[in-house]
């Protein structure tokens, strides 16, 4: 690396440090940010949808038979089935609908008996019905009816069918053979949700700083100062390039760390997820090589990129508005990744949705080796190409003095 | 005297709109803001460029801190051509204009080390470099002081301390005494002059008649991108000032354009 490149780099480093509010706008808000709103909409998400694990359902029950009340009693389900007469029945429907109870059942008088003898090809009259009563609107009342008609019609298949698939037993009295761990689920969550925003951090940090460096440095007459040195072009670029390329990096770490610590509220059934199932548990030590790899490679390239275009424009504001559409290119390649799977060499030679794909892939530990060399190569190649870019628009007098 | 530059048919063409064209009424696509410029500096010469807002000094001067290409012509900068060998011009001048700033965020003492390194000045060097300039502009105090927080005349003495940091043969200034109060103006007139002791060759242009009688040896002038007149102050002023010299240049050459 030369002195030009070093020196360059050191100023445009000095630069930002020395800029406080440009530092806390580009590196240090975006990571807080991201924590205040992910914990705001975890809480409204909460308010909104959320039932207390200790929430005991009401179970109005009329003619309630022994054999359902006893699949309901279990203390894991948490209802409290409450005997009811017919009469009983347009006070509590009221209730429901006002949302001041869960659920009403109504068998008909008898059920065992009937159910017992009941032949549906010999059988002159229609087979005893059940009638569930809830309220869809009301959480608890739509995840009460939810828990019931599950057990309903496991007893339900049990007495039609040869077999049954996964009926509750004393082992597992709720039913549920969902073998999937914590893990499991938020890495699942991650694959899809982190290579989006990962990327999109990663942008957002460099289009904070890059449009501010280059086109300020045209707007503020700074840039021809350097300009009329001996310094070479390429490693005046290079040097700028690469300082903000530092900064780029710290800002998508500070949203990235942002993120993981918010994690907690933004999914509230699967709060204490990050307390127990740490990213060391996620990923070995090769994925977050891989993934910090990307991450430089992807900075670079986003850096390049929106440097080429700060170059081009006048003033900050002009490169603002050129670079702002852009973002939607990149939102659109960076969510690529979480809904297309390929191995297919042809992805891996699209820019940004090759790293979209390779973080996804890293994530769900389907990691293909060619893929990820490809993408960070090309990532890196864009990047010194871009570069290059950059250092012959100094030397045209049109982009610099126009 | 040395030869320190020799500026040859200097052109510089400015693609023009038609939108251009109609509102300056020119039939050619491209306009000459310089047309065909031809002069020369010698060492220990200040040789001052003047002329009305528009006439092309400007972009002569961008020319020869080869910021700018020429689109015709040459300059030999200290033997080296601006065209051929951009870099070693560059080497060999040192330039300022109020177009080009230093950046407000960062110190004269910051300034002046990039700038010493960006141009491979040795460290030792570029020391005693920074404390004799900064002595003789009386900057030591502000030195580590923001250039955004500086007063406009300490801007203006960073700028030009900065300017020199590599010790250039020429010097082109484009008004260096603009927007400085008169304390200021007398300490950048005053060392022109040292410049000039010194054997430096300094390119000067201005609005200011009396910096150019106190401190040109020689003075062009530039109107409409031509250079109509070129000589020592004297010879071009006759017993009139040289003010008066140039309004009357002046009138005789756009009454003839018109």
């Amino acid at each position: 690396m030369g002195n030009v490149t070093l020196a360059v780099m050191k100023k445009e480093i000095t630069r930002i440090f020395n800029d406080r509010k440009l530092l806390f706008a580009a590196v240090i808000l975006p990571g807080i940010l991201i924590f205040a709103v992910m914990q705001l909409t975890g809480m409204m998400t909460q308010m909104i949808g959320g039932i207390d694990d200790d929430h005991i359902y009401e179970i109005h029950a009329v003619n309630m038979p022994a054999s359902i009340r006893a699949m309901l009693s279990a203390d894991e389900l948490q209802l409290n089935i409450i005997p009811a007469t017919l009469a009983d029945a347009p006070r509590i429907r009221q209730d429901i609908a006002d949302q001041n109870t869960d659920l009403l059942l109504i068998f008909p008088p008898d059920f065992d008996e009937i159910v017992a003898t009941f032949d549906p090809a010999t059988a002159a009259v229609p087979a005893p019905n059940i009638e569930i009563w809830g309220n869809s609107v009301r959480n608890e009342s739509a995840e009460a009816r939810h828990i019931v008609q599950t057990m309903i019609n496991a007893y339900h298949h049990s007495l039609t069918h040869r077999f049954s698939i996964n009926l509750p037993t004393a082992e597992v009295p709720d039913g549920n053979f969902d073998l999937a761990t914590a893990g499991d689920i938020m890495a699942l969550l991650l694959g899809v949700m982190l290579p989006m925003m990962f990327i999109l951090f990663i942008f957002t940090g460099s289009q904070a700083l890059v449009p501010e460096s280059v086109a300020g440095e045209k707007e503020r007459g700074t840039l021809g100062t350097l300009l009329v040195t001996t310094a070479s072009r390429k490693q005046m670029a290079l040097g700028k390039v690469l300082g903000l390329l530092f900064f780029s990096l710290l800002s998508a770490l500070g949203s990235f760390v942002g993120l993981m610590f918010s994690m907690d509220g933004m999914m509230p059934d699967t709060g204490d997820l990050l307390d127990n199932t740490g990213f060391m548990d996620i990923f070995s030590a090769m994925d977050i090589a891989l993934i910090f790899l990307i991450a430089v490679s992807l900075s670079f390239f986003f850096v390049a990129l929106l440097a080429v275009m700060s170059t081009y424009s006048k003033t900050v504001k002009e490169a603002n508005a050129v670079t702002t559409p852009l973002t939607m290119v990149i939102m659109l390649g960076a969510m690529g990744g979480g809904l297309i799977s390929s191995n297919s060499i042809a992805f891996a030679l699209i820019p940004i949705f090759n790293s979209s794909i390779n973080l996804t892939a890293i994530i769900n530990a389907e990691l293909n080796t060619l893929h990820v060399m490809i993408t960070i190569g090309l990532n890196f190649v864009l990047a010194i190409v871009l570069t290059g870019v950059v250092a012959a628009m100094f030397s045209s007098e049109k982009i610099v003095f126009d | 005297m040395k030869e320190i530059l020799d500026v040859r048919n200097l052109t510089k063409k400015f693609k023009l709109t038609k939108k251009q064209q109609e509102s300056k009424n020119i039939k050619t696509p491209y306009f000459a803001a310089v047309d065909h410029v031809s002069f020369k500096s010698y060492e220990g010469e200040v040789f001052g460029l003047l002329g009305p807002n528009g006439a092309g000094k400007t972009t002569t001067m961008r020319m020869l801190a080869t910021l700018i290409n020429a689109s015709e012509g040459d300059a030999l900068v200290n033997g080296h051509s601006i065209i051929a060998a951009p870099l070693e011009v560059r080497r060999n001048i040192g330039f300022l204009t109020n177009e080009l700033k230093l950046d407000e965020f960062f110190t004269p003492n910051f300034h002046f080390d990039f700038f010493a390194n960006l141009r491979g000045i040795p460290a030792d060097i570029a020391a005693r470099r920074k404390e004799d300039l900064f002595a003789r502009f009386g900057l030591g105090p502000y030195a580590d002081v923001r250039i955004g927080k500086l007063s406009q005349g300490n801007k203006q003495k960073a700028s030009l301390a900065i300017s020199i940091v590599h010790d250039p043969a020429i010097v082109i200034f484009d008004e260096p005494t603009n927007g400085l109060d008169v304390v200021t103006a007398k300490v950048v007139m005053d060392f022109l002059l040292e410049l000039k002791k010194s054997g430096k060759s300094v390119i000067l242009s201005t609005h200011i008649f009396g910096l150019l009688e106190n401190l040109c040896d020689r003075v062009g002038i530039i109107i409409n991108g031509k250079m109509v007149a070129c000589d020592t102050v004297p010879n071009l002023a006759g017993e009139n000032s040289l003010e008066a010299m140039f309004f009357d240049i002046y009138n005789k050459t756009t009454k003839e354009a018109v």
